[in-house]
């Protein structure tokens, strides 16, 4: 990689950090999803060093767009007043989930350290060669066409569900 | 100690940050939080595959990204439906409160 390219990685790694820690730590529902969005769009950046251009663009359009969209529309519909801080935990929840957490972290950065060829397959040049968006477009509509075609009934499915769980129910007082 | 950003760096920084949506769930009484730290370890594991995908130099990893995010989104709005649904009925949503269904 170049230079740029290592400083930009540093740069979008430590803003999706940064980012991620809001996730977890923001008070409010509404600060954790802006928190989010900045981890997204990071995301879209590393995607972008890895040659996955339609990914960062579906990235940027599927979650930064529509899905974070719409969380930030129910936060704001359920009100963010309506969250109290809830301090009820099991006892010791906190420091027993970060040392859970950290011995997963541990785990895996003790995998990636000892078997560096593991990760280091073969170079090929098929994704070189092209440009990604083609490469990417046939294997889906060849190798994986019957997985993508599955994507279909399931949105489908999950909008009906949708609309049948938000339908107000008929008899219902506080409609 | 190698500087510049190889395969092992998207690695690690994808662990950390399925890591920080592990502690999210783990840690927050807030379904919509908790939904958004499920949000940040997909979005982590996409990392993964991504890496894997150039690393390799094939596009399955990459078609696996786009599976992963559909369903997301599906997740996302079938889940959200689900919140909205609960607060129009209790008024308040904490994860422990919600224990019709245990026995």
């Amino acid at each position: 990689m170049t230079v740029v390219a290592s400083i930009v990685f540093y740069v979008a790694a430590a803003i999706a950090i940064l980012g991620g820690i809001g996730v977890v730590s923001a008070r409010s529902p509404m600060y954790s999803g802006l928190s989010l969005i900045l981890t997204l769009s990071q995301l879209a950046v590393l995607f972008l060093l890895l040659g996955a251009q339609f990914i960062a663009a579906a990235q940027i359009l599927i979650y930064a767009g529509a899905v974070m969209v719409l969380f930030l529309f129910v936060i704001a519909l359920l009100g963010v007043e309506a969250y109290p801080f809830l301090g009820r935990h099991l006892p010791g929840q906190r420091p027993l989930s970060v040392a859970l957490a950290a011995i997963l972290l541990a785990g895996v950065i003790f995998f990636v350290a000892e078997n560096p060829r593991a990760i280091t397959g073969a170079h090929s040049t098929v994704l070189q060669s092209g440009g990604n968006v083609e490469v990417f477009g046939r294997q889906l509509f060849t190798s994986f066409f019957f997985p993508f075609e599955l994507t279909a009934p399931l949105l489908i499915v999950a909008m009906i569900g949708a609309v049948a769980l938000s339908r107000s129910r008929r008899g219902d007082t506080n409609a | 100690m190698n500087l510049t950003p190889g395969p092992e760096h998207f690695l690690v920084l994808g662990a950390i940050l399925f890591t920080l949506g592990v502690i999210g769930v783990l840690t927050r009484r807030d379904p919509l939080i908790i939904f958004m730290s499920i949000e940040l370890m997909l979005n982590s594991v996409n990392l993964t595959f991504a890496t894997f995908s150039q690393q390799l130099g094939s596009a399955d990893g990459q078609v696996f990204v786009f599976i992963v995010m559909t369903v997301a989104a599906a997740e996302v709005v079938v889940g959200l439906a689900l919140i909205v649904s609960i607060f129009q009925t209790r008024q308040q949503i904490d994860v422990d409160e919600l224990d019709q269904m245990s026995g």
